[in-house]
């Protein structure tokens, strides 16, 4: 059987290797389609890991509260383990901050300077935030977690080598006059970036800390970002929120939440998670069309399969008419074509797996299946078919 | 062994209507006799043929093959052993050699493949075709070799009864002579019954018995 088999290919080496290109080809592609499949999801996953998720107090209609100073304890409260209040801190993997003296005084002129403990921080929490850093040899973003007095300029200021800037704080007071607190502190520049329309200083989170506790001021969060552990906890995360925040209602009503009878914290929490959505919706439709792509070569895999068994079947009509008039049984000719074009349709298979380090087994084994049932179904109809009428056909 | 026809119609649907290409024809033909069937292109010789090798059943009436209905055989066997057809155009499988086209109903048969070569030989010597063809492809072949490997796979098959359609439809008349004459000795000498489809004159003339037909009936 395995000589004749042998022998059978052999004798239409074109058709043959025709046959296994072109099933190898189709393989290449599933293969291929699946590997791109795998990476796209692989790089989601991470992508999604490491994503943060914005947290701000708000208003309850979810604007800035008004109350400034008050919105710094509030935030610190959500990330400290102390038994009484809402917290995020088992949540929450990595944290970044972003804190911002509003009216520094650079020279002549006023600027906001920002601690951040990551880029990630000034571009996620800047709006349209189009630009990059250009570091200075020897620096990279860890600075921002440091508490050296460094800070990276505007590239407007490039080849500044270092800034003075002088910090005034006016501490109010109901029954005194206010006093204004100053302080100068000298940064070393280690980087410029480009971003239109941004004009901050950025510097170490620490070393704003460490000025705001020296000017005794109240700090302005302008935001706290988080990655989580998992991102996957995220509607875990909300619905223990909500037993102590309202949700930032645009129409400003106060909507009703908590576990208890009366409103406990007087603002909203506002979860802003549209870059996690943002990435999952493209990826979502990355995938679908990974998964459509896949589906159609496997499709056109079974009508190719069906087809190329046809025509090959077909061309050879004569032949098997003729085979069935020695009196070879239809279970004997569907066998030997079947073997024949199916050990074809295998190798291509075969070879394509290979060379993809067999990827996509469970598509392989498909599509194996597929064109063989194809295959199959191509011969069934031929021999179903009354000889006698073929043969009329044919002549 | 003998084929007699009991009556047989035989209809299909053609595009526009259903055609009845066998009109209750009724025969006995007897072994080791040569017969020819003629007639006109569409007198329904070819398909009353086929029936008689099995290719189908008749719609009405019945085909005997040694006293048992064709629809009663088991086709495939039949055809394997007792009813061998020779076709002007469904000859030979190009793609294999002169020796494996003789061996095919052999091996279908489960013959092993020494005593098989060894038949294909014999047979092959009958037909008078020399030893250097048997790695031949039919494809260098003349008409007239073609038909006699034919020929000789039929001895191999060694069936006793014999069709063939236009065996001669392609050759030149002193090949036409051969082959008719290796067909006559199939009769006369193996005691086969052989039956012909032809429009030659000749090849009629050449037979022990001339059958014509006419819109599926004898005439």
């Amino acid at each position: 059987m395995l000589k004749k088999l042998i022998k059978s290919n052999l004798r239409r080496p074109f058709a043959g290797i025709a046959m296994v290109l072109f099933a190898a080809a189709l393989t290449v592609a599933l293969c291929y389609l699946h590997q791109t499949g795998e990476e796209e999801r692989k790089s989601y996953e991470a992508s999604f890991a490491s994503t943060p998720v914005f947290f701000k107090i708000t208003d309850f209609d979810g604007s800035a509260v008004k109350d400034a100073d008050g919105i710094a304890g509030w935030m610190a409260e959500l990330f400290t383990e102390d038994g009484l209040t809402p917290n995020l801190a088992p949540f929450v993997g990595e944290l970044h901050v972003r804190v911002a003296f509003p009216e520094a005084q650079y020279g002549r002129d006023t600027v906001t300077v920002t601690g951040i403990t990551s880029t990630r921080m000034a571009e996620e929490l800047t709006a349209g935030w189009g630009g990059s850093i250009a570091w200075l040899e020897g620096y990279d973003e860890e600075v921002f977690l440091t508490d050296e007095w460094v800070c990276v300029l505007p590239a407007a200021l490039e080849g500044t080598e270092s800034v003075t800037l002088t910090f005034n704080y006016v501490i109010p007071s109901d029954r005194m006059p206010p006093k204004t607190v100053s302080h100068t502190q000298s940064f070393s520049v280690v980087g410029y970036y480009t971003d239109p329309g941004n004009s901050r200083f950025y510097v170490p989170y620490p070393a704003m800390e460490w000025l705001y506790a020296k000017l005794g001021a109240s700090k302005l969060i302008e935001g706290i970002g988080a990655i989580l552990k998992d991102n996957n906890d995220l509607p875990a995360l909300r619905e223990e929120m909500s037993y102590w925040f309202a949700s930032p209602n645009p129409a400003g009503e106060k909507t009703p939440w908590g576990k208890f009878d009366f409103d406990y914290y007087f603002y909203a929490l506002d979860i802003d998670d549209n870059l996690l959505n943002t990435l999952t919706a493209d990826m979502q439709s990355r995938l679908l069309l990974n998964r459509f792509a896949a589906t159609a070569v496997l499709l056109m895999a079974a009508g190719a399969s069906f087809l190329t068994g046809f025509f090959v079947i077909r061309s050879r009509k004569r032949e098997l008419s003729l085979m069935r008039t020695l009196g070879a049984s239809q279970k004997e000719i569907f066998l030997e074509l079947f073997l024949e074009q199916g050990v074809r349709v295998l190798l291509g298979i075969f070879a394509g797996g290979w060379f993809f380090r067999w990827q996509a087994v469970v598509q392989l084994s498909l599509f194996c299946g597929i064109s063989l049932a194809g295959l199959a179904l191509a011969l069934a109809i031929f021999l179903r078919a009354n000889l006698l009428s073929t043969m009329k056909e044919d002549d | 062994m003998s084929i007699s026809l009991k009556n047989v119609s035989y209809s299909y649907k053609g595009k526009f209507q259903t055609v009845k290409a066998v009109n209750g024809v009724s025969y006995d033909f007897e072994a080791g006799k040569c017969y020819a069937i003629i007639g006109k292109s569409g007198s329904g010789k070819t398909t009353l043929l086929s029936l008689m090798a099995g290719l189908d059943l008749p719609t009405e009436g019945e085909i005997l093959v040694n006293g048992k209905p064709t629809a009663e055989w088991n086709r495939n066997q039949m055809r394997r052993d007792e009813v061998s057809v020779i076709y002007q155009n469904y000859n030979l499988f190009p793609l294999l050699t002169v020796q494996e086209n003789i061996r095919y109903p052999l091996d279908l048969k489960g013959m092993p493949r020494k005593e098989a070569v060894a038949l294909a030989k014999e047979v092959r010597g009958r037909v008078e075709l020399p030893e250097n063809y048997d790695k031949r492809l039919p494809a260098h072949l003349s008409g007239g070799e073609q038909q006699r490997v034919a020929i000789a796979r039929t001895l191999a098959q060694g069936c006793k009864i014999i069709l063939a359609d236009e065996p001669t439809g392609n050759l030149d008349t002193a090949t036409t002579m051969n082959v008719v004459e290796i067909l006559r000795s199939l009769a006369h000498n193996d005691g086969c019954t052989v039956i012909i489809v032809t429009h030659d004159p000749a090849v009629a003339e050449l037979s022990d018995v001339v059958l014509q037909m006419r819109d599926g009936k004898w005439v």
